[in-house]
């Protein structure tokens, strides 16, 4: 983390959250004002009623009085408190959901194929790790304006107490606050070894949820291997290893609360000591030490608050840092930029574009095509120089060998993954970004395994489309998924479950289909159906795409990933791919008498079948 | 479990059997904390007194280094007081870990010991829940909750009885107070916790969907849902900051409860402080002791009600690991007959076998068949036909429900192999002397070496090294940083599907046993991985007897005898080669369509 440019300071990235929320962020820093400094309050009630008992000459105050300043002093308080937790938890809020949706939004706008940003071993962050910034790294930075907001009121309360105190007697104050000092500043300093032990403790007990998962996942596979006592024996060794880091861990933080705990005695201790002198003299009354004595909270609550903000204030660089890498090349400090995030009023309206002639597919050209991405390890060698052409209501599929580039290439012309080189030209018109271009109404796709969202099936179809708009029905009539949905016991409105966990594989595919169809795109591009389809649904699903005649101005083009026979029969136009390039291109037949690649394909798909 | 309730009582009868189990060997520890728990209170309503000492000293004038002595005394009980804590919790922590990380591991065994019956009822998950979730619950019990709870509360009625004991009302009406303010917490922390519960599930729910999107990024992308999806974020974030703020106004209360309960104690403490001291009844350092009090009980009070709620969680997980320890194996694994070395006979009489709770429908009926040793048994049929269940019979995961199965082997000396009905055996011997290979390899997210051996120490590495080498693994292993001691770090381990494959091949290798069973691969792997792997299963059938679930008819071509079944019941056994004469033949019709699509 350390070698990432910071291009914002810490504090510049706070300046804007605090802009996006100034009235929360004013109601809560005052409010939180009153409250601490209602501390100084309690101690002068309490001076003033020792004095009345002990009759002192000055800053008497009656049982009544005092009675009554309590509860006006509680009421202040209180009243101060609920405000500040109020407008701190809206500010909090505010500021964690501007910070996510200003990622996310980013992440949307990146190659949708590698949406995550690389780490340093080249693997693409995964998306556990994202979340986790999304989820702990904004909290941990509103954590740090709180405690900002808590260091400035206890700072104030402190500054006033303490001028109350030195005026007593600054012999005491300075005698009192010096050990105090020191004991918080190593409780503090004690911070980074308490990180360390929470670590290693994590660790170790990740280690043993680990295991536990392993054992019960692999119940079947322990029994067959007689190996239970074994495994529980590893067990036993790890559990051992988590409960010394664990006692470590907390024996260490009892250890500084008894720090933070015994400073107040202590204090208290140091002011007994260093007042014996005074009030043996009669200069300093029990009105005095009571006071002092309510003052010591605070004090030592300020201290711990400001050592923790500096800490917090470090994380939070730390976690800004991590922000800026999700955000990969947005204009620095994005991830704060000023954003409508609709936490109260009416939500956007999602923008609804209907088809027109200029979305119709006349001539797709693809000419010299390249993409390396994500094929630096061997398993795949991208695609090269990559040339075809798609006219209106054709049907072109591209088959080849496992690993020989096949959706490399569609992604690349999509726009899903980045391309070293290559012209697209739609109509005769160079398409300069495609990733904004190939969208539906123009195109719509449908990947090797498509993603469902926890929803209805419905709203998987549709999402977002307007449903008056678009023909719902024979979209899923063409993706063949009519039946299954009348088997489901809510049809359409079905939730799925997360990712689609309770459609079946072939669901999956189908319901993604027809989510492809309800866009009504011109160009529509599948990446290998056949995984999760048997051949006769495969065939009734062609059936319905070309139902509406092969010419007609609404008829579809599709481009296809396939080795399947029925789909290579029905073909216009097949390319063949091997290592990344065209092998061959032309109609099956001619193919199979000319072309090797094609021979041995065939010939691979007749044995497995 | 299903069947458990979460809001069980809570149990002193099983709280106490399940504490002296595990208290009870560590007794000395638990007598040791407990008289450090009490050292700890004693301090703490002790110290106080020595302010009073002081006060009324300096009040009336003693000599100073009488006040000296008393700050010094005080400083020093204070420093003492710490200390004594700081042991408190490595004594309870030492005892809560030590019991609990026992009980973790006598649960596990018990529950690996369990029939796989069982473990088809209860999800992995669940049953991590109990072994880590619910213990981790019961050493929270141990060490917070007797600690704190108890300690918190002796100090609590430690601080009453000392006020009731300077003057009787002033006790009773701080109780009061302190009972009102704990009732009312009690209330209102009845309201926040459904709506903190609330909260989690709208942010499970926040983070759920944002994991999903960020998977779906392509799907997103190429169906131009971006807006749709940004707006979707956009409710799930609102419905995320209602819930907070719905929450908050009810912690504002939590929050502002004790400011108004203490502003009563100390009321109280004002008009009694002022009658006492006046008609004399104790001195200036008796009305400061009497704040000084009430300020102690601020920490302890609050804590009480907290632990109440974990204490009422803590009932809840101690019934469900009772209730778990009290279920039993039905599948007797009593000592009783071992197999030697080498290829095992199998002979099924008539088998027929049924799950307990369908009992109305026959899984298996009448299965006789009889593969002699060294023979290879290729077993199809479509998916739920009965394939896996017979063989989970031979490991006895299930007990036949009718017929028999039988395994034999020949000794040199005797012609006529020796068949012994698997009930009569040695649970261990049996499932030492027959291997499994399943399509999903499980792997431990620990070291190469114990993923190979299953954690079995006794093998030397050179011998787990010739296995690598057998199953064609060297390559893969030669590449791992540190051998053996690498350690799969996920459930891929970087390894391809066909290496984990491999993998498991080497775990039999190592176990050695007279009988394979292997339940093929049916995903296509690629031809490189899938000729390594063809050897390693030539490699390994040699001189064994195995049975093959097949998915592809290249593997049918290495057995011997072909057994198809159909919903249980055997539609075609017999040689491989009768059958592929016979052109009537099921298999023969199998072989001219393809398995793929016959058997899909």
């Amino acid at each position: 983390m350390k070698e990432q440019r910071q291009p914002l300071k810490t504090y510049q990235y706070y300046w804007r959250l605090i802009q996006y929320s100034p009235k929360y962020f004013l109601t809560d820093i005052s409010t939180a004002a009153v409250f601490w400094l209602s501390f100084t309050v309690g101690g002068l009630i309490l001076r003033g009623y020792f004095n009345y008992l002990t009759d002192e000459d000055s800053y008497q105050i009656t049982v009544l009085g005092a009675i009554g300043l309590q509860i006006v002093y509680a009421l202040i308080a209180g009243l101060a408190l609920a405000a500040a937790i109020l407008a701190n938890t809206s500010l909090r809020q505010r500021s964690m959901a501007l910070m996510i949706r200003n990622m996310f939004s980013r992440i949307l706008k990146m190659p949708g194929a590698k949406p995550l940003p690389e780490e340093k071993n080249g693997k693409r962050m995964s998306s556990g790790v994202v979340i986790s910034t999304f989820r702990d790294d904004t909290n941990e930075i509103v954590n740090a304006i709180t405690t900002v907001e808590d260091s400035l009121g206890l700072g104030i309360t402190a500054l006033i107490s303490f001028t109350i105190m030195y005026r007593i007697s600054p012999i005491v104050t300075l005698g009192t606050f010096l050990p105090l000092f020191i004991i918080v500043a190593i409780a503090h300093m004690l911070g980074p070894r308490v990180k360390k032990y929470r670590k290693a403790s994590r660790e170790a007990t990740s280690q043993v949820t680990g295991i536990i998962a392993d054992m019960f996942n692999g119940a079947q596979a322990i029994k067959v291997g007689n190996a239970e006592e074994r495994i529980v024996d590893y067990f036993r060794q790890l559990n051992n290893r988590r409960q010394s880091t664990m006692i470590r861990d907390r024996v260490l933080s009892e250890f500084i609360l008894g720090l933070s705990n015994g400073a107040v005695d202590i204090g208290l201790g140091m002011i007994l000591f260093l007042a014996s002198r005074l009030m043996h003299a009669g200069t300093f009354t029990v009105g005095d030490f009571a006071l002092f004595a309510a003052y010591l909270w605070p004090m030592t609550q300020f201290m711990r608050i400001t050592g923790r903000m500096i800490t917090l204030y470090q994380q939070a660089g730390v976690s800004f840092n991590r922000m800026e890498n999700i955000m990969q090349g947005a204009t620095p400090g994005d991830v704060a930029a000023h954003n409508p995030i609709y936490l109260s009023g009416d939500f956007p309206t999602i923008p609804y574009i209907p088809k027109t002639h200029q979305h119709q597919l006349k001539h797709l050209q693809v000419r010299g095509l390249t993409c390396t991405y994500d094929y630096k390890n061997s398993r795949g060698n991208g695609i090269f120089d990559v040339n075809f052409d798609l006219h209106h209501g054709s049907f072109t599929v591209i088959t080849g060998q496992i690993g020989s580039g096949k959706t490399t290439l569609l992604k690349a012309l999509l726009g899903l993954l980045p391309i070293n080189s290559g012209k697209i030209r739609w109509n005769g018109e160079l398409v300069d970004d495609p990733a904004s271009f190939f969208v539906p109404p123009r195109c719509a796709y449908t990947g090797q395994v498509p993603r469902l969202f926890s929803d209805t099936v419905r709203n998987n179809i549709l999402l977002g489309l307007p449903e008056d708009n678009v023909d719902l029905d024979k979209a899923i009539h063409t993706a063949v998924l009519e039946h299954d949905i009348n088997q489901m016991d809510k049809k359409l409105n079905t939730l799925i479950g997360p990712r689609g966990i309770r459609l079946s594989g072939g669901q999956v595919q189908r319901t993604a289909a027809a989510r492809m169809f309800v866009r009504n795109a011109n160009l529509l591009v599948f990446d290998d159906l056949s995984s999760a389809l048997d051949v006769e649904t495969e065939r009734q699903l062609w059936d319905g795409i070309f139902s509406e005649g092969e010419n007609s101005a609404n008829s579809p083009t599709c481009l296809v990933v396939s080795h399947r026979r029925v789909v290579l029969h029905r073909a216009d136009q097949i390319i063949v791919l091997k290592d990344g390039r065209v092998d061959d291109r032309g109609t099956l037949d001619e193919l199979l008498t000319r072309n090797r690649e094609m021979q041995r394909l065939w010939q691979v798909e007749e044995t497995i079948k | 479990m299903p069947n458990i309730k979460n809001n069980n009582p809570f149990s002193y009868k099983k709280t106490w059997s399940l504490f002296s189990e595990y208290l009870r060997p560590q007794i000395s520890r638990v007598v040791l904390l407990t008289i450090l728990l009490f050292s700890s209170i004693g301090l703490a309503l002790l110290n106080p007194q020595i302010v009073r000492y002081y006060l009324d000293s300096a009040q009336s004038g003693a000599q100073l280094d009488m006040l000296l002595r008393a700050a010094a005394l005080f400083m020093g009980l204070a420093i003492f007081r710490q200390l004594v804590n700081v042991a408190v919790t490595y004594v309870g922590e030492k005892v809560a870990w030590t019991s609990t990380n026992n009980l973790r591991a006598d649960l596990a065994l018990h529950c690996l010991k369990l029939d796989m019956s069982f473990h088809k009822k209860y999800k992995p998950g669940e049953l991590i829940e109990r072994v880590d979730g619910d213990v981790n619950q019961l050493a929270n019990f141990f060490s917070q909750l007797v600690i704190r709870l108890g300690g918190n509360l002796l100090l609590v009625i430690g601080v009453l009885l000392i006020l009731g004991w300077h003057d009787w009302r002033l006790g009773a009406l701080i109780a009061l107070i302190a009972l009102i303010g704990g009732l009312l917490l009690y209330e209102l922390n009845k309201l926040s916790v459904p709506r903190w519960q609330m909260v989690r599930e709208v942010e499970a729910k926040l983070f759920g969907f944002l994991e999903e999107w960020l998977n779906g990024t392509e799907d997103i992308r190429t169906c131009g849902a971006e807006s749709y999806i940004l707006l979707r974020l956009y409710h799930a974030l609102r419905s995320r900051y209602q819930k907070v703020l719905s929450a908050m106004h009810i912690q504002v209360l939590v929050a502002d409860l004790p400011l108004g309960v203490f502003a009563l104690a100390y009321s109280t403490a004002h008009v009694f402080g002022y009658t006492l001291l006046r008609n004399g009844a104790i001195t200036i350092g008796g009305v400061y002791l009497i704040f000084y009090y009430i300020d102690l009980m601020k920490g302890p009070l609050w804590e009480i009600l907290r632990q109440v709620e974990d204490l009422q969680r803590a009932a809840a997980s101690i019934n469900r690991i009772t209730e778990l320890r009290q279920i039993q194996p039905k599948i007797s694994s009593e000592r009783g007959l071992s197999f030697p070395q080498g290829p095992l006979q199998v002979k099924f009489n008539q088998v027929s076998f049924y799950y307990e709770d369908e009992q109305e429908k026959n899984v298996l009926e009448s299965i006789s068949f009889h593969l002699e040793h060294g023979k290879v048994l290729g077993l199809l049929g479509r998916t739920g036909s009965g394939k896996s269940t017979l063989t989970k019979l031979l490991f006895r995961f299930h007990d036949v429900t009718g017929g028999s199965i039988q395994l034999g082997y020949k000794t040199d000396d005797d012609n006529e192999p020796t068949l012994i009905d698997i009930r009569h055996t040695d649970q261990d011997s049996l499932r030492e002397k027959i291997g499994l290979v399943t399509q999903d390899v499980q792997l431990f997210h620990t070291t190469v070496r114990q993923n190979l051996t299953l954690f079995d120490n006794s093998i030397s590495d050179e011998h787990i090294l010739k296995a690598i080498d057998a199953v064609g693994l060297d390559t893969w292993f030669s590449q791992l940083p540190y051998g053996l001691d690498t350690k799969l770090e996920s459930t891929e381990g970087g390894l391809s599907a066909g290496e984990a494959q491999l993998l498991a091949f080497a775990r039999v290798f190592l176990e050695d046993p007279g009988l394979i069973i292997l339940d093929e691969a049916s995903s296509r792997l690629d031809p490189a991985t899938e000729r390594r792997i063809e050897k390693a299963v030539d490699l390994l059938l040699s001189n064994r007897t195995a049975i093959i679930i097949a998915h592809r008819l290249e593997t049918v071509q290495r057995a011997d005898e072909i057994l198809i079944l159909e919903d249980g019941k055997i539609a075609e056994y017999g040689t491989r080669a009768d059958l592929v004469k016979d052109s009537d033949s099921l298999f023969s019709r199998l072989l001219k369509t393809g398995l793929d699509e016959a058997m899909a």
